[in-house]
């Protein structure tokens, strides 16, 4: 009898132990999740899997049924949500900085315009589009810039992007349409990319022009714009792929 | 309790690798649920929604006017704002009704219509209530498509939509 309870102990010693070692294991991975994993990265890495996943299925469907095998490839879907990117803050070049920094992730995640992710439509050309970050002045910053407009076009046509030689605009508008020259897009973006912080959020997004079997081929370009300004940003957009935010 | 193999209770060794399959289990689904995020698009859109409203409503209260745009559009689903101000059932159609769960009074929702379900998961229950375009309502919907106008003033919100701001542009 006595045998038998120092046995049941013994047993019960391993499995405290075990639950002991399973709580642990638990918090830690917890700690790990919650400290050096961000949601953020997380939503990017889906977005951008997804993209190179739909990138690659298209880029494979050749030969005879070239445009079928296109259209199943479609059936891949995308996996991105929008990243909202709060401005709390008062400092004009820093806000500067972040927007064209978050237009320039916006080419990166959808390819640079390097990728094709859509087979042709027939007649007409659909606009799908990607939105890629909402930019928020919180009410308490918005008075502070005041009549502080953010360059972000002047900051992009003028700032070397990265380590590189080339600027955000040569990183971004390399694949320009043909027929507007370098001065000419330079121009429209530094126009653009003016923004005043009491006209509401900033949205980016990423345009993708469908080649159509009659017109042009595609091509992909990122705007950036502010939706209580220019309205038609939103609404020339057959579809929007990305989940807001 | 346990069951000895020669006495009524199991071997520590069974305890252990069934303690063992589970340990790797909970291990396999915490990594799973984190590193293979659910994505239901029409959900994730709705709670998406959901913040946004919050944020613009906050914003309103202090005398700003806000504006809620269309940042999505899908095949095939719909997203409504659907105001409860005292009954938590709103008849779209005969055949579409959003219903909230709770039945409190002045309650806000981001309702979904796709294929298959009508959901209005995201709610939020405010102290002040809404009118639409000026009007008191028991209740009421706003496709989320154009524009809507959102103000606070004389103790309540009003939302504006964009028919009612073109006519009075005009």
């Amino acid at each position: 009898m006595k045998k038998m309870n120092k046995k049941g102990d013994y047993k019960w010693g391993i499995l405290i132990n075990l639950i002991l070692g399973l709580i642990i294991l638990g918090i830690s991975l917890y700690f790990i999740f919650t400290e050096f994993i961000i949601e953020e990265d997380i939503n990017y890495e889906l977005c951008r899997q997804s993209v190179v996943l739909r990138a690659q299925a298209i880029d494979k469907g050749g030969g005879f049924f070239e445009n079928a095998g296109k259209i199943v490839a479609e059936e891949f879907p995308f996996k991105c949500q929008a990243q909202k990117i709060e401005i709390d803050y008062f400092d004009v070049e820093k806000a500067t900085k972040e927007i064209s920094d978050a237009i320039a992730t916006c080419h990166s995640l959808y390819g640079q315009g390097k990728e094709e992710l859509y087979s042709a439509d027939l007649l007409k050309a659909d606009l799908k589009c990607f939105q890629c970050a909402r930019i928020h002045f919180s009410p308490e910053v918005v008075n502070k810039y005041g009549a502080n407009n953010l360059e972000v076009g002047k900051y992009l046509v003028s700032t070397k992007f990265a380590s590189s030689d080339a600027t955000y605009f040569d990183y971004i508008y390399w694949n320009r349409p043909a027929e507007s020259s370098r001065e000419e897009l330079m121009n429209q973006v530094v126009t653009d990319s003016s923004f005043n912080a009491s006209n509401g959020d900033i949205i980016v997004m990423n345009y993708f022009k469908v080649s159509s079997a009659l017109g042009r081929g595609w091509f992909s370009v990122v705007k950036s714009f502010q939706p209580e300004i220019k309205p038609e940003g939103l609404s020339s957009c057959d579809i929007i792929e990305t989940i807001p935010a | 309790m346990f069951k000895l193999n020669k006495g009524g209770m199991l071997s520590t060794e069974v305890i252990q690798i069934i303690l063992a399959a589970v340990g790797a289990f909970l291990v396999f689904m915490i990594f799973y649920a984190f590193l293979v995020p659910d994505f239901n698009k029409t959900d994730k859109t709705s709670e998406a929604y959901f913040d946004i409203v919050t944020e613009k409503l906050t914003a309103a209260e202090k005398g700003t006017t806000q504006i809620i745009t269309s940042l999505s559009a899908q095949e095939d689903v719909e997203h409504y704002l659907v105001y409860f101000g005292e009954e938590n059932f709103l008849e779209l159609t005969s055949k579409k009704i959003f219903i909230t769960s709770e039945n409190v009074q002045n309650q806000l929702c981001i309702c979904s219509i796709d294929e298959d379900t009508i959901k209005c998961d995201y709610c939020k229950s405010l102290q002040k209530p809404i009118t639409l375009n000026n009007e008191i309502l028991p209740k009421f919907n706003v496709l989320v498509k154009d524009p809507i106008k959102i103000t606070f003033e004389n103790g309540h919100y009003n939302f504006k939509t964009s028919e009612e701001v073109n006519e009075e542009d005009e």
